[in-house]
């Protein structure tokens, strides 16, 4: 007999991962197994650490009655308020991870053109995106679970469900958005002139295109529906109607969004596929006017290099530095921005703002071109019919990464030591913050670029994310701390091994 | 009888670019239709309409009685397409590839297994099949792309520069087996570059220039006009002057005119 279609599609997902698993070596499977180890031990020691200084109750929070102060707070409300904002971080990312697992990651284009019931097709990638969220879940909840031991256990039990039950919030939003929003777009047969035409490229196309960004807004109230639920759990140290109440409003419009979302999957989804398929075919060319040859002229970064790795170098600053000119402009708005801020922080606030600095480094090395230039379908090949060795083309990309990362975090860094000479504030506090941020964004880079060969974006995304997210926390504890979320974040690469195991395909490149 | 594809005004545009201009085009059953055209001419454009995975702006396709648009599910269970730039699983062995298809047109289970020892057979992977397709070499993993796509068999084939890579040993065995496909009754649209092969094994050609039908009739009509004194004798000849690359001074055959 055969297999229903769902079974069929769900299996091919586990045999591939099966196949991944057994098919690799016994040195890649004993160390992806020690990494996984070492970032759960990671997480958990790095909650343990940081767990008196969140359980501290603040000043004073929001509440669902109002502000409330200080003496009325309860330990672990730091916590939950620390667990929410990365809730919603997390949501932030998971709402366009949805949109790529609906949309455009190989497998669905493996099997979009074999003839499976919209049933099936929906189930499978139901399944795959809350396997997803609950790897999400599950790994960034670890680092509250040492609140239990450390004196609240209310504290971790709201902290982990918030965790967990947050990404499940926003992928049935996120789905039910998304859908509608395509099925609002691809969904009309023809317009009043006989033409199926839809403007992918620009006007109402792009709607469909950015509804991600509509989705996180409404995953975002949700998330905060869900918090302000838990934490009179957290109060009362028992569940309550109040808590009751709140999860299953979150959870109840994630269901209903969810309902919405197979309406409009099982009646346009094919439409909307090939919306994306045609939009990603055709993307856009950002690129600086370049009519004449700069090939002749040196950087002088090539003095550091031997002669032979030289044009590799400079090929990778004219194509990328052109490719993605746009992120050059990037750059100098995203100094002012901290030039303004630098000013109005408080110096005693030193350590958390120059760690929540962190997304902005994430963002500006998913767009640089040395991540560019190891993204699969992006990259250039090595120019193996040159006399040019794997060795110097390595040494090329090193110095190109390098400079990327000096060019935008270098003024940065400037910035950040700087404020001393103006404000009378402590310069040892301020070097620190700048060499943590220096150090987080080599990391950082190198980690987006090495996993680039390998890993798709979207993972990418998550696996720095998650490794920022300890870095941010610990290092927002003291100037000295710092370093230890640093190196914290470097273990956090072995996510890759868990998330590699949900793709079983990949696009063969053009 | 039905045509098995009917194509009626199909129009394409990619923004200010028409790729496909109103094309109508029907593919009865047992044809090979061969469908040549410079680069960008709107083949691959075309063919991705057909197997559902293009909107098309403008235009009705039918595979059978079926409405391309308004039942893909339907059109997917009677189509096969095997595109240009393959998507496969390659976390999967070639033999579970084939199962995996296999089970999503829903074949029984002694079908299947006749079927795929055949197809790995002629398509000489049968040592390979325990191998992950990521494996594969380019040409193993089209084999392995096109064996899928026999699996049914579906009844129309689309085939997107589906010989590229492939040895001159397994061009001929696949050659032979998609002419004995044609002949049990299925019709297949195979786009390539190679128009020898295209004579050899193809029953009509249709030929596409920006966007374009310039050329469609049946193989044996245009062989009978080839005509060594007119320069005209093979495929290629007649393809340099319809895609216009011998210069506005060359003359077409009158009677080869659409």
């Amino acid at each position: 007999m055969p297999q229903s279609p769902t079974s069929l599609l769900l299996g091919a997902r586990k045999r591939a991962a099966l196949n991944r698993w057994s098919m690799a070596s016994g040195t890649t499977r004993a160390s992806a197994t020690v990494i996984l180890i070492a970032v759960v031990a990671a997480l958990l020691l790095a909650g343990h650490f940081a767990a008196e200084r969140l359980l501290i109750p603040p000043i004073e929070t929001m509440t669902p009655t109002g502000f409330e102060a200080r003496s009325k707070q309860v330990a672990g409300q730091t916590a939950v308020e620390l667990a929410f904002w990365i809730s919603t971080f997390i949501g932030a990312v998971f709402s366009f991870r949805v949109m790529e697992m609906l949309f455009r990651r190989p497998d669905i284009r493996t099997v979009d053109k074999l003839p499976f019931p919209m049933v099936a097709l929906f189930a499978d990638r139901l399944v795959v995106a809350f396997l997803e969220a609950l790897v999400w879940g599950l790994s960034t909840s670890l680092f509250f679970v040492p609140l239990a031991w450390n004196g609240s256990p209310w504290g971790a039990i709201v902290c982990v469900l918030l965790l967990i039950l947050s990404p499940i919030v926003t992928l049935g939003i996120g789905m039910g958005v998304q859908l509608f929003a395509g099925a609002g777009e691809f969904g009309g047969s023809t317009s009043p002139d006989g033409q199926r035409s839809v403007d992918g490229y620009g006007g109402a196309g792009q709607l469909f295109l950015f509804a991600p960004g509509i989705a996180l807004a409404g995953a975002a109230i949700a998330v905060m529906l869900l918090k302000l639920g838990l934490q009179e759990a957290l109060r009362l140290e028992a569940f309550n109607r109040a808590t009751a109440t709140g999860v299953l409003i979150a959870l109840g419009l994630s269901v209903v969004c969810t309902f919405l979302g197979w309406r409009a999957f099982s009646q346009h989804y094919f439409k909307m596929l090939a919306g994306f398929r045609e939009a990603d075919f055709v993307g856009f060319a950002a690129t600086m006017d370049y009519q004449q040859s700069a090939f002749d002229q040196s950087h002088w970064l090539e003095r550091f290099l031997p002669q032979e790795a030289r044009g590799t170098f400079r090929r990778h600053l004219l194509q990328y530095g052109r490719r993605f000119a746009l992120t050059r402009y990037a750059y100098p708005l995203l100094w002012l921005m901290l030039g303004l801020a630098l000013f109005n922080f408080s110096s005693e606030a030193l350590p958390i703002w120059a760690t929540s600095l962190t997304p902005m480094i994430f963002l500006v090395s998913l767009l640089d071109p040395w991540t560019r230039q190891n993204t699969p379908g992006i990259r250039t090949m090595p120019s193996q019919a040159l006399p040019v060795t794997t060795q110097h083309e390595a040494m090329a990309s090193q110095l190109f990464a390098a400079r990327e990362v000096m060019l935008f975090l270098g003024p940065c860094a400037l910035l950040i030591s700087g404020v001393p000479l103006i404000r009378s504030s402590f310069m040892l506090d301020h070097l620190l913050a700048s060499l943590l941020l220096l150090g987080m964004g080599v990391v950082v880079t190198l980690a987006q670029g090495a996993l680039a060969k390998t890993t798709e974006e979207p993972a990418r995304a998550m696996i720095t994310l998650a490794g920022i997210v300890p870095t941010a926390i610990i290092g927002g504890a003291s100037v000295f701390g710092m370093p230890v979320g640093l190196g914290v974040m470097g273990g956090a690469l072995a996510l890759v091994v868990l998330l590699g195991f949900f793709q079983p395909s990949r696009v063969a490149e053009a | 009888m039905a045509p098995l594809l009917e194509i009626q005004g199909l129009t394409k545009r990619y923004r200010k670019l028409t790729a496909v201009d109103g094309l109508n085009l029907r593919i009865e059953p047992g044809e090979f239709v061969g469908f040549i055209g410079p680069n960008g001419a709107g083949k691959s454009t075309t063919m991705g309409s057909i197997a559902g995975v293009l909107n098309p702006d403008e235009g009705n396709l039918k595979v059978g009685e079926v409405d391309i648009l308004a039942d893909p599910i339907a059109a997917r269970r009677q189509i096969s397409f095997v595109p240009q730039h393959l998507e496969l699983y390659d976390y999967l062995t070639g033999l579970e590839y084939l199962q995996f298809v296999a089970g999503a047109k829903q074949m029984q289970d002694a079908e299947r297994d006749a079927q795929i020892e055949d197809l790995l057979e002629m398509a000489e992977l049968t040592k390979a099949k325990h191998r992950l397709v990521k494996e594969y070499s380019g040409g193993m993993a089209r084999k392995l792309a096109i064996c899928a796509a026999l699996l049914g068999p579906p009844k129309l084939l689309l085939l997107d520069e589906s010989f590229v890579g492939l040895d001159p040993e397994s061009t001929f065995t696949l050659r032979k087996r998609l002419v004995q496909f044609c002949e049990g009754g299925g019709a297949i649209l195979l786009s390539s570059h190679i128009l020898d092969m295209l004579e050899r094994i193809c029953t009509r050609i249709v030929m596409l220039v920006d966007g374009q039908l310039v050329l469609d009739e049946p193989m044996a009509s245009l062989k009978s006009r080839f005509d060594a004194k007119d320069g005209v004798d093979t495929l290629t000849d007649l393809y340099m002057i319809k895609a216009d690359k011998l210069g506005a001074t060359e003359s077409v055959p009158e009677d080869s005119e659409e």
